[in-house]
């Protein structure tokens, strides 16, 4: 289909429309309500102090108390895991495209720098407490910190990584 | 010479459609009420402009329940993905990019 009608000016308006909508849709995509990263952050560390604190608890209350409040604990961070990306769900109200091969890359970019980010807080939380109990707990405690210090942090660069997507196209 | 207007849709550039077709491109989903915030169009205006892309194959849309809530989720389907490239292309042709 043609339209030799349209002016220089009038396809330029077009296309500026088109720019502003795409980034208006990402801005949109990648805005997870700024409650999430630190209720998660918070989940992880009550989970931390549920797993530092379960030798205690079989000290005083005995081996089954320990396992019922321990498999308790874990049921209670599950079911408010569960509340939070359900309510998060609900919030979200459009999805960034995962089928682009850049959208892949960034979550495949993204599981490797949790890896990494994991093994280097285990190893920190190791080499400051030399044992891997207390190694475990600490290490959910700093991941409970990164998560809600860092988690809209990593969104926005993720944000911007899409925005630059668009202008490539835009310019390509 | 390619002709500047080869892939020029005239369907898809019709302002309300251009926002909605833009709008999806870059998301995998997006719930209708969204796209109605961010067109500013009336829920019946933009189930109308949602009927004609979907009839011409550029749009699917998704009807769902979150928890008791009932969803309508529009999504550009490939063949919107090309029109939309297509379209762009012509666009920035007749602004003299290409020429």
């Amino acid at each position: 289909m043609t339209n030799s009608s349209l002016t220089p000016d009038e396809a330029r308006a077009a296309l500026a429309e088109v720019d502003r909508r795409q980034h208006s849709a990402v801005d949109a995509a990648y805005d997870t309500p700024a409650a999430y990263f630190p209720a998660l952050g918070g989940m992880l560390l009550a989970l931390g102090g549920l797993y530092a604190s379960n030798e205690w608890v079989e000290e005083q209350f005995g081996f089954a108390a320990s396992v019922v409040a321990f498999v308790a604990g874990i049921a209670l961070f599950a079911a408010c895991l569960a509340l939070l990306a359900g309510w998060t769900l609900r919030q979200q109200r459009a999805t960034p495209s995962g089928k682009r091969l850049n959208a892949n890359r960034d979550t495949v970019v993204i599981m490797i720098g949790a890896a990494v980010l994991l093994a280097a807080i285990f190893g920190i939380a190791f080499t400051t407490v030399d044992n891997n109990k207390d190694a475990v707990s600490l290490s959910l405690v700093l991941l409970a910190v990164v998560i809600a210090a860092g988690g809209r942090p990593l969104q926005a660069l993720v944000r911007r990584r899409a925005h630059r997507r668009i202008e490539r196209r835009a310019t390509r | 010479m390619t002709d500047p207007h080869e892939g020029f849709d005239a369907l898809i550039h019709a302002p309300t459609r251009l926002a909605i077709v833009s709008l999806l491109a870059p998301l995998e989903w997006a719930e209708f009420k969204f796209v109605r915030d961010q067109t500013g169009l009336s829920d019946s205006a933009l189930s109308k402009q949602i009927t004609t892309l979907e009839d011409a194959g550029y749009v699917a849309v998704r009807k769902d329940f979150l928890g008791k809530r009932p969803r309508t989720s529009i999504q550009l389907t490939p063949e919107g993905h090309a029109a939309l490239g297509g379209h762009v292309a012509a666009l920035r042709a007749i602004v003299g990019d290409l020429l």
